[in-house]
């Protein structure tokens, strides 16, 4: 089938199987490998990218549902040259490890801080709650988060919304 | 693994498909579960797909003269943000708020939760007190409904027809003098599948209770109301309801496993403690407020 969708404000357009998971689109099509596989059954959040705006796990997320819509990577967040002000956090706050788990968390807490500038811890928690971590540990990853609270942090946003 | 994923933009295009397909399709909404059935081999092995949660006549949320009703294709984070539910059912808010995660969440829909009948499933036992009714519609448009608790005939068994499709659920919002109360038996706090969960409606006045609905989750093949001890306590003076042995009627109306979650003994245990437990934090609550349940 033919894909067509927008990713990191990009228009794609690209043939896939109609069983292609959304995450293996984005790194074995799209060479966009900052966006990680591990659980493969959408219990750890690594894979998380961002569908319209909303948090998903794309290792179970079908590739055609993302038909005419808005997918936003780790990628469209920030890079090595030009990182997002959550990724500077967690380098700052030494909230990575091995990394792996990083990029989901990154998509996770952007999203909260985009979406509730003031959140409050609970409301951290409770965006992070569907992320694993099995090596640094989760605190240093919430005070990472908890620093950008109140402030004004740019999120980059699919055009149409 | 599928060959074929269709995207219907309406609920006629969905009918016709699966009737096309029948037995040969699936349809799926989130996908949240399923997508990890169908992808592993030999579990479910279907040809094609019918993804129905972006048909709009099924993901809306409406109060009309009281009932309120809920489509198939509305996403529990959907449920979490309506202020029509956080006002009228908290106890709706209060089971989807558990489920899973975050990402999860803004995919996953009611209908799913419903369909696919896991009997650990967290927003069914809500949805039984409520006294839910489902919308479902079959071959030509012809609509029907069905008391939820009719639905569910066991462990991942719906008693829908071969080419029907789930649009809603309605139910009679709660009047102000039932206070509800949900709690889900876990071992962390999110992504964790129910132990148990317990949902309960109750209404006191002047002292007495008048209506009293129970379900429990994860203790038999589908989620249940507990009526044997619904009838014990209807009517009841509220300080004869504080007695622990007014709850071992659950025993009649649950049939635990044992599993990696828990041993068929400790869910017994924890039913019967939990129930007990959380009439008595109800009763008190009623008490305090001059015997009824009006809170407000």
């Amino acid at each position: 089938m033919k894909l067509d969708f927008h990713v990191n404000n990009h228009q794609v357009s690209l043939e896939i199987e109609e069983n292609e998971m959304l995450v293996d689109v984005l790194r074995e099509r799209l060479g966009l490998t900052g966006t990680k596989i591990s659980c493969r059954e959408g219990e750890c959040g690594a894979c998380t990218v961002w569908l319209d705006g909303m948090p998903v796990t794309s290792c179970i997320l079908p590739a055609a549902k993302a038909q005419g819509r808005h997918v936003i990577t780790i990628e469209g967040l920030g890079n090595l040259e030009s990182p997002h002000i959550v990724q500077e956090q967690i380098a700052k706050f030494g909230a990575t490890q091995c990394g792996y788990c990083a990029p989901g968390f990154v998509m996770v807490a952007a999203a909260l801080l985009r979406d509730r500038p003031h959140a409050s811890h609970d409301e951290i928690m409770e965006s992070l709650s569907g992320n694993l971590c099995r090596c640094t540990g989760y605190t240093r990853i919430i005070a990472a988060v908890e620093s950008l609270v109140n402030s004004s942090i740019e999120i980059p946003l699919p055009k149409e919304l | 693994m599928w060959k074929r994923y269709y995207t219907p933009k309406s609920l006629s295009e969905a009918l016709e498909l699966k009737e096309g397909y029948g037995k040969r399709a699936r349809i799926i909404a989130g996908g949240t579960d399923l997508v990890i059935d169908l992808s592993k081999k030999g579990v479910l092995s279907p040809e094609a797909v019918i993804d129905i949660s972006s048909i709009s006549d099924i993901r809306n949320i409406s109060l009309q003269n009281g009932e309120l009703y809920i489509g198939s294709a509305v996403t529990f984070s959907e449920i979490l943000r309506s202020s029509v539910i956080r006002a009228n059912v908290p106890i709706l808010v209060e089971a989807v708020r558990q489920i899973a995660g975050p990402q999860i969440r803004n995919l996953a829909t009611i209908g799913g939760n419903v369909v696919n009948a896991s009997p650990a499933a967290d927003s069914i036992p809500p949805l039984l007190v409520l006294d839910t009714i489902v919308s479902i519609t079959g071959p030509g448009g012809i609509s029907r409904e069905v008391y939820l608790e009719q639905l569910l005939l066991g462990n991942r068994k719906v008693a829908l027809e071969t080419n029907e499709i789930v649009t809603g659920f309605h139910f009679q919002v709660p009047t102000k003098n039932y206070l509800q109360y949900f709690r889900k038996v876990k071992p962390r706090q999110s992504m964790a599948i129910a132990l148990l969960n317990l949902a309960i409606f109750l209404s006191v006045e002047n002292a007495r209770i008048f209506d009293v609905r129970i379900a429990m989750g994860a203790v038999a093949p589908t989620a249940v109301r507990i009526k044997t001890v619904e009838n014990e306590l209807k009517n009841l003076p509220t300080n004869l309801a504080k007695d622990p042995n007014r709850y071992k009627g659950v025993f009649r109306d649950i049939n635990p496993i044992t599993d990696f979650r828990g041993s068929r003994q400790y869910r017994l245990r924890v039913a019967k403690n939990l129930l007990y437990e959380a009439m008595v934090e109800l009763l008190e609550r009623s008490d305090q407020n001059g015997g009824n349940s009006n809170e407000t």
